[in-house]
């Protein structure tokens, strides 16, 4: 499977944001007022939200042709080492990495995205 | 009456529960090999310790329709085509029409049970796929297509099946490979120097009016 490049820069810690990609509970509520409740799935994946601050543009490059050629934005999945807890995480992307221009200057870019879980 | 055994009372009783109830689908091919699949986001070893792997795949059921008319009940169920990766097996044997499924409920905090919560038995009697899904039909088996009885005297149809490749039918037995297929009247048997084989029985009088003497 295809590995994340390796860019020069890490993600920034703000912006970083963990969540699960779905919350799996099915709710019943019983005319007794009393709610009954199990999941659906025995797995629920996670998602993260990733942000590069100020991210040269040859990485910037490297990222946009990793996300258009290599894996086709969220069609494939690929392996992901989550900096901050170091584990490799099978993910593909969820929301699409959006450039944007850092400052005055087109030699940084910040890049936003969203990668979830297989 | 659907019996529920003593641990899925006790989960359904549950107010609140981390338990799954997983769907489990058990395809058997021509080739007596098994697709097993389960409604879920995990493969599902079931029972524990069998060694029989259920793959995680998205999947769909429609409700079970049942009606006073004495239909048979119809349930469809919807499997995701996106990745394509069933196509083989549709393509390779008719869309797999026929073959017997087997449908189980079981809980995942008790996959340790052999026996399912729910446990029906169905053919697939229909088969549709598009971009997206293969829907299939699954239905009890139309008795009035069973042929009965099961073995019959024909003039002259062979009842045996055309042994290409060879070790088909070793009833047939031809072996000289010359031919790839066979229409089983003995007319073809003849050309085929099999003729000895016959699976028919040309004995038997045809055309004109003939008495029992029972």
């Amino acid at each position: 499977m295809t590995d994340f490049p390796t860019l020069s820069e890490n993600p920034s810690v703000e912006g970083w944001e963990e969540d699960l990609a779905f919350d799996p509970t099915i709710r019943s509520s019983f005319e007794g007022g009393y709610v009954q409740t199990r999941a659906r799935t025995t797995r629920i994946p996670e998602k993260w939200k990733i942000k590069y601050e100020v991210l040269p543009t040859a990485d910037k490059d490297i990222l946009k042709v990793f996300q258009r050629d290599t894996v086709l934005v969220g069609s494939s999945s690929f392996n992901w080492t989550n900096p901050i807890d170091s584990v490799v995480y099978e993910v593909r992307i969820a929301e699409k990495f959006v450039f944007t221009p850092t400052g005055n200057t087109i030699d940084f870019w910040t890049c936003e995205g969203v990668f979830e879980e297989v | 009456m659907l019996s529920l055994s003593g641990a899925a009372i006790a989960e359904k009783n549950k107010l609140s529960s981390s338990g799954v109830w997983l769907i489990l689908l058990d395809i058997t091919l021509a080739d007596d090999n098994h697709v097993l699949l389960v409604r879920n986001n995990e493969d599902i070893e079931w029972p524990t310790g069998s060694g029989d792997t259920y793959q995680k795949f998205p999947f769909d059921l429609d409700d079970m329709k049942e009606d006073k008319a004495g239909e048979h009940i119809v349930l469809n169920v919807r499997v995701s085509n996106v990745t394509r990766s069933l196509m083989p097996y549709l393509e390779a044997d008719k869309g797999l029409v026929g073959r017997s499924v087997r449908l189980c409920v079981v809980h995942s905090d008790h996959l340790d049970l052999e026996s399912p919560e729910i446990d029906e038995y169905f053919k697939i009697t229909r088969t549709t796929v598009d971009v997206m899904t293969v829907t299939f039909e699954f239905s009890a088996e139309n008795l009035f297509n069973i042929q009965f009885p099961t073995d019959r005297f024909l003039k002259n149809w062979c009842r045996f099946r055309f042994n290409y490749p060879l070790g088909t039918d070793v009833r047939c037995g031809y072996s000289e490979g010359v031919y790839l297929e066979c229409n089983k009247t003995l007319a073809a048997c003849r050309q085929r120097n099999n003729s000895s084989r016959f699976g028919g029985f040309p004995g038997i009088p045809g055309g004109g009016v003939y008495t029992s003497n029972a």
